[in-house]
Order: structure tokens, then C-alpha cells, then sequence
């Protein structure tokens, strides 16, 4: 999982610009955790606050569930335009299409089931393939997780984990999940560093499991609500 | 060292060596967080107290009763239960212990039992490492005080046979004072030198053959004073290696005995043939005298014989032989001693003599 606090919003946020933020990450990291920083750079760009993120994903495929009330055009509290429609690819997945201001980001989504509750995982698939091959091949889709509130045909509400919990469980040390911390060299505290998780599918669900139903671990700044 | 310290040195330095390979394994990041320490310290209190279950209580209960099947079932219990108390522990108990702290179980219920296994497994090891080193000191306490006692029962034999010689050598010296012999103040020489020599060597361990073969002539030659002049007496000696050993004072009870009994002083006729021989760590001494009808002879009895076969059971069980013969006018006695083990010494060579 990796966390990443947005930069700004995604109207501030050129492609260049945005490229070569992340290359200056890059270049002060390893070969893996390159990827995920271009991958949570790209999912900050959709929404607005911080998100947590994990190398695995967050379901099993005995836990994905689809419904297809998911599906449509959706806008979301922002007048940002959402279209859902299920992946020819994969079966069982959504690709999520949000696109604000002209510029669109595009996810592939399952919706699972834990101990009852229904959640959405999250990851971004690029469509630049033919433009930015060099820069696909070193992508590795980075996992975030929601809680869903609500899933009718007419409205879908989404509330994603708070980063900003987990930032401070992890500076008090009162939280034991396999993570790393991704500093950059510009980077004067832990502040500035990008916790990205690496605990297995396994542990991750039990984590969810367990404090899935703690309404303190949510950003409730952090929500989606889509109406058609 | 005291088994319980030892036992409480041992388990604490297993302990922390484990703590030490635990933490590692328990490493959430690269970096080594507080975190980390929190969950291995009491992840390890359950392992401990699996461990101290099986140790402190199971094995010494079950096990060194020797109830074989009870304590293997008992000790699978003992590990299944501790696994499934630390799978509910971080998945629930450690909320109300540690509350504001996010834990899981991070091991499944299988996965606990491979490490609660592993656990009790190295404990009883180490419990059965311990035990055998006590046993070990134990045992070696009983035989040195086993050789203590050997030695001291030794020593008491040892302290009977000077007396008796020194009564059997004032003997002779109280007839020859009767004949006014002027041999007289010889053999007080005699028997001088056969005191000095049982005196400061019959309390060694080990003597040369040789000085025992030596003593023997003197003894004899103190003894030919008091026999009368015809009797036949022969002493042949024979050793390949010069630097034979053997206890002290093994020979010298039988051939007291071949004079006191068999030649007898005015028995005309009257004989005693000693042989000493050594070959490749066998030492065989015979000795043969004739045997005076009028005279009871000391087979079984008499100080000299029964201390002689109470030290040789000490000094070498299952390594010696005594045989007793007689016949109608002649006595025999032959004894052979195998000292593979001790029968050369080269530090022998210089205290003989």
C-alpha cells in the first residue's frame, strides 16, 4: 500500500509537470518503488486529500462481487464527470473513467466483500501505451481500498481510508503492518515521506477486517458521492 | 556450577538469542521500529510461557515418571492451546491490553503451531542438555567417591600388612638372637630395608615389578636365617619389559605365607619355588611349597591371604585370577594379573629403587 499526500489539485497539476515530479522521486529510489510512485502520483491526480496504497491488492478472487448498478455515467459532488462500465478484459472489474477539466484518469476497479462489508480496490491502468511505451513498461499498479457506503442505480457513495490515521499511527508506532517509507532526498522529516505498504493480501484483509468498521479510520474528507 | 543457575543461564541466553531471530523476523519495514519490539516481546511471552508449561511442569511431571504417552499427548495439547491463545491474543485480547495499538494475528492458526512446536521442541532439548550434564556431574561425583572410597579401604588393607610383616620379621630376628647368631645385625639390615621399602612405597598407586621382585629376595634372604639348612629354596624372575608395573605388595602375603606354613623352620626337606613373570602386561607369580602334614595351612584364611584377595578385587576386578591348589604335600598358589592399561610407566623408573 503507499500512501502519497496530493500536491495540489488536479487542475495545478500539468503532465510535464507531474512527469517530472515523479522523475525526481525516481531518481532518488530504487527500481521497484519507481513505479509506484509515478502509479500514486497518477491516482492522486483523481481525487482530492490523501489515499493509502499498497503493492498487493487488497481482495482475493473469491471475494470480488459484481454489480452491475455500477455501471453508467455518473457525476460526482464536484460536477466531475465519472463513466463505469465493466473491463472486456477482466472479468468481473469495472474500468472507471473520472475526468475533470478536460484531462481523464482511468482505473480498474473490483468491488469485494470482507466480513460482510462491500469495498472497492483501486488501480490505475494507463491508456498512453502507444505514446509512452519505455514509460508503461515500468508500471506497477499501485492498490488503493474505499469502503462503499451506498450502491443503488441512482447513487454510489465511496469513502477511502484516512491517510492522514495512518501517517500518525506509523510516526507513533502503534500500528504493525509490513510498509516502507519513501523518502526523498529533498525530504527534511518523515512528513515529506510516502508510506507505502507491502503487507500481503492476507494481512491486509485482516487489517481491514478487523478495523474496517471504525468509522475514525475514514477521511471524511475523502468522499465520493455519484448521483446519475 | 549449580543446576539452577546453569539452567537459569542457559534459558536466558535461548531467550534472548531467540528474541533476537524473532525480531527479525518481525520486521515491518527495513527499518527496525519500536512497533517491532512491542510485538515480538509479547509474542515471545507466549512462547515462553508454552515452553515453561512443558518444561516446569509437563516433563517433570509426566515425562520422569516415566508416563511416555501421557506427556507426548500432553505436550501436543500444551502447543496446540498456545498457538490458538496467541491467534486470539493479537486478534482480539491485545485491544483491551494495549488499547490505541493496531495488531493482528499475522500468522495463521498452522503457522503458530510450526513456531509453538519449534519452540517446545528446542526447549525440551535444552531441558534434556541440562539433565544429561547434571547426570553427567552426578556420575562423576559418584565415581570419585567411589575411588575415594576404593582408596581409603585400600589404605586400611595396606596399614594391616605392615604390622603383620613386621611381626613375621621380628619373628625371624628373635630366632636368630636365640641361636646368638652373628647374622643377627644382616638381617636387621634385611629387614631394614624390606620396612623402608613398605613403609614409603606400599602407599604408592604403582611400583615397579622389579622392586617388588627385589623385596621378595630380601625377604627371602631374611627367611633362609630361620629355615633349616637343606631347604630348597628357588626364586626365578623374568620380565620383557624393565618397566612393568603393579601394585605393591601383592607377592610379598604368599611367599610369608609359603614360610610361615609350608617350610616352617625345622621341617627337613622342606622347599619353596617362586617364579615372577611378566609378558606383554600379564604378570603371573606361582609359588609352591611343601606342605607339613602336622600343619593346617592358610588357604582361606589367615590375615595375609584375605587381604591379599580383597585388594586385588579393588585394585583390579575382572583383571586377575588367584588359584589355590594343594595336594598332599604340596601347596600352590598362582596368581596372575593383566595391567594392559597401566603395566608400563616410565615414571616408575626413577622413584624405583
Amino acid at each position: 500500500m503507499f500512501g502519497y499526500r496530493q500536491p495540489a489539485f488536479i487542475e495545478k497539476i500539468s503532465w510535464p509537470h507531474a512527469l517530472q515530479a515523479s522523475f525526481r522521486i525516481i531518481k532518488h529510489t530504487n527500481g521497484m518503488r519507481k513505479t509506484f510512485v509515478i502509479v500514486a502520483i497518477l491516482i492522486a491526480m483523481c481525487f482530492q486529500g490523501c489515499i493509502v496504497v499498497s503493492i498487493y491488492p487488497f481482495y482475493k478472487e473469491a471475494d470480488i462481487t459484481y454489480n452491475k448498478s455500477l455501471e453508467g455515467d455518473w457525476v460526482d459532488q464536484d460536477r466531475n464527470n465519472w463513466r463505469i462500465h465493466k473491463n472486456p478484459l477482466k472479468p468481473n472489474s469495472y474500468e472507471l473513467h473520472a475526468t475533470k477539466n478536460g484531462r481523464e484518469a482511468t482505473l480498474l476497479c473490483h468491488l469485494f466483500k470482507l466480513n460482510g462489508e462491500l469495498y472497492m480496490d483501486m488501480t490505475p491502468i494507463s491508456d498512453n501505451t502507444e505514446e509512452i511505451l519505455v514509460f508503461d513498461l515500468h508500471m506497477i499498479p499501485a492498490h488503493s481500498i474505499a469502503k462503499v457506503t451506498e450502491l443503488t442505480d441512482q447513487a454510489v457513495n465511496i469513502k477511502w481510508f484516512n491517510e492522514e490515521r495512518l501517517r500518525t499511527m506509523f510516526t507513533e508506532n502503534r500500528i504493525k503492518i509490513s510498509h516502507e517509507l519513501i523518502m526523498d532526498q529533498d525530504s527534511k522529516s518523515k512528513d515529506d515521506g510516502i508510506y507505502l505498504l507491502t503487507a500481503s493480501t492476507d494481512e491486509l484483509q485482516k487489517f481491514v477486517t478487523k478495523y474496517g468498521n471504525d468509522e475514525s479510520m475514514y477521511d471524511n474528507d475523502l468522499k465520493l458521492q455519484l448521483t446519475k | 556450577m549449580r543446576v539452577a543457575l546453569r539452567s537459569t543461564l542457559v534459558y536466558s541466553l535461548f531467550w534472548a538469542l531467540a528474541f533476537v531471530v524473532l525480531l527479525s523476523m518481525f520486521m515491518t519495514s527495513s527499518q527496525m521500529q519500536w512497533i517491532d519490539y512491542v510485538y515480538t516481546m509479547i509474542f515471545m511471552l507466549t512462547l515462553m510461557a508454552a515452553v515453561e508449561v512443558n518444561e516446569g511442569y509437563l516433563r517433570r511431571k509426566f515425562l520422569k515418571t516415566g508416563k511416555y504417552t501421557l506427556w507426548i499427548l500432553l505436550t501436543v495439547v500444551n502447543i496446540n492451546a498456545f498457538a490458538l491463545f496467541n491467534h486470539i491474543l493479537f486478534d482480539t485480547l491485545i485491544d483491551y491490553i494495549l488499547p490505541g495499538y493496531y495488531f493482528i494475528s499475522y500468522y495463521d492458526y498452522f503457522d503458530l503451531l510450526k513456531f509453538f512446536a519449534s519452540f517446545v521442541g528446542l526447549g525440551s532439548l535444552i531441558g534434556f542438555s541440562i539433565e544429561w550434564f547434571d547426570l553427567q556431574e552426578e556420575r562423576q561425583k559418584i565415581a570419585s567417591l567411589e575411588k575415594e572410597k576404593v582408596t581409603a579401604e585400600f589404605k586400611a588393607l595396606v596399614s594391616q600388612v605392615n604390622p603383620h610383616f613386621l611381626f613375621n620379621g621380628l619373628t625371624v630376628l628373635y630366632t636368630l638372637s636365640l641361636k646368638d647368631s652373628r647374622e643377627t645385625s644382616s638381617a636387621i639390615i634385611k629387614l631394614s630395608d624390606i620396612l623402608r621399602y613398605v613403609i614409603y612405597r606400599s602407599n604408592d598407586e604403582k611400583v615397579s615389578l622389579a622392586s617388588e621382585a627385589a623385596i621378595l629376595k630380601d625377604y627371602i634372604d631374611l627367611q633362609r636365617y630361620r629355615v633349616h639348612p637343606t631347604t630348597q629354596i628357588d626364586f626365578v624372575e623374568s620380565f620383557l619389559a624393565n618397566n612393568a608395573v603393579v601394585a605393591p605388595m601383592l607377592f610379598l602375603p604368599l611367599v610369608e605365607n609359603a614360610f610361615k606354613h609350608g617350610v616352617h623352620g625345622e621341617t627337613e626337606n622342606a622347599f619353596v619355588r617362586i617364579a615372577l613373570r611378566e609378558q606383554e602386561g600379564v604378570v603371573n607369580f606361582t609359588i609352591a611349597n611343601n606342605k607339613p602334614a602336622s600343619v593346617k595351612t592358610d588357604v582361606d584364611g589367615g590375615i595375609g591371604l584375605k587381604n591379599l584377595k580383597e585388594r586385588l578385587a579393588l585394585l583390579y576386578p575382572q583383571r586377575h585370577s588367584l588359584v589355590i591348589s594343594e595336594t598332599e604335600k604340596v601347596f600352590n598358589i598362582e596368581l596372575q594379573i593383566t595391567s594392559r592399561s597401566d603395566y608400563l610407566d616410565k615414571s616408575i623408573q626413577s622413584n624405583a629403587g
